[in-house]
């Protein structure tokens, strides 16, 4: 009977221990379904889907056979009920359309900063004008990348249904002709059970 | 009297033991995550757009009898390959797949690993499915597409 209470103490010893908090590298790559919230894996299903669809586009394969137009990202307007950063979605659409060699980008978030940069080497005398970046020089975008991220939320008791739906469109700036758009639609549901983790 | 003490005894011995198997039990109850894979290749190139190789391996019994790649094609969308992957769920049941592109240079190295992710992949019970991805770069001239399924995760 003592050595079975000894194995049961130790038992519970060893299933303590493994509640102790531990860390370990992940896939980044991995399918992640910790929760039914907004994950790496719709982002990464988002962005894959709007890159792969722009560029089999056949205008748009048309468009960049012989050039690289330029294009400037604007907002995507957050309307589901979740904090997301969309930011963080157009760059990874931006660098995957980058790396494509397809387009060419200009980013408007950063003006200021350079504007910072082009009056440092050009008025404050500390530079070399033969090095210093010339004014009138940027190139004008030629497209506008804008779009909407929303969501529907129904809950009951035990059951949590997410539907998400990412909008985006390309726009000729000079026409105002949206010259592709596509959406990706995502559906997830969590279920609490009474037993199990 | 002697005999409910020894009773009385084996049920608390009894009750210890159902205690130990049910803590050894427990934590592998959620860790029976079976992970099976198949992968295919084909390579396409500019001149002609043929499949020059289409190879299609299954690394796993259980897959085989789960899934099949139908078909496998790639073309070039402007100078950029495309892959063309046709699935079979070969079950009644509804399967839960994943899958995951990797793109390889004409000298076989891999490009952009790890940018592709696993992507969840739902087919019907007998659902046939076209999967199409576009290269990252010009220079990719061969794709790669592990499917696995996972059975608990």
């Amino acid at each position: 009977m003592n050595g079975l209470k000894k194995m049961i103490y130790g038992l519970c010893f060893v299933v303590g221990a493994g509640c102790a908090t531990s860390v370990k590298y992940e896939d980044a790559t991995k399918v992640e379904t910790t929760t039914a919230d907004f994950g790496s894996t719709d982002l990464q299903q988002i962005a894959n889907k709007m890159v792969d669809s722009l560029l089999s586009f056949p205008p748009i394969i048309q468009t960049t056979t012989e050039r690289s137009p330029i294009i400037f990202v604007d907002t995507i307007k957050n309307k589901t009920l979740e904090h997301i950063d969309t930011e963080s979605i157009t760059d990874s659409i931006r660098t995957k359309i980058l790396r494509s060699g397809k387009f060419r980008f200009v980013d408007m978030t950063k003006v200021e900063a350079a504007k910072k940069q082009f009056e440092f080497q050009n008025e404050s005398g500390m530079v070399n004008q033969a090095t210093a970046a010339a004014f009138g020089r940027n190139i004008g975008a030629e497209y506008m990348l804008y779009g909407n991220f929303a969501s529907i939320v129904k809950k009951s008791d035990n059951v949590k249904d997410v539907y998400y739906k990412f909008t985006l469109n390309l726009m000729k700036l000079e026409t105002g002709i949206i010259e592709w758009a596509d959406e990706k639609e995502i559906r997830k549901i969590s279920k609490r059970s009474l037993f199990g983790w | 009297m002697s005999d409910r003490i020894i009773k009385k005894a084996r049920d608390t011995k009894l009750r210890y033991l159902w205690i130990a198997v049910g803590l050894m039990v427990l934590p592998c109850a959620g860790c029976s995550t079976a992970v099976i894979e198949g992968s295919a290749s084909a390579v396409s190139r500019q001149d002609g757009q043929t499949v020059v190789k289409n190879q299609i391996r299954t690394d796993n019994d259980r897959m085989e009898g789960r899934l099949q790649i139908t078909d496998l094609k790639a073309d070039f969308a402007g100078n950029l390959l495309r892959a063309h992957v046709s699935l079979l769920n070969k079950n009644n049941n509804t399967g839960n797949f994943q899958f995951k592109f990797s793109w390889f240079d004409e000298n076989g190295n891999e490009i952009d690993s790890d940018t592709d992710a696993w992507t969840p992949l739902i087919l019907y019970g007998n659902e046939s499915r076209s999967l199409q991805a576009i290269a990252p770069a010009p220079s990719v001239k061969e794709f790669k597409i592990k499917i696995r399924e996972l059975s608990m995760e």
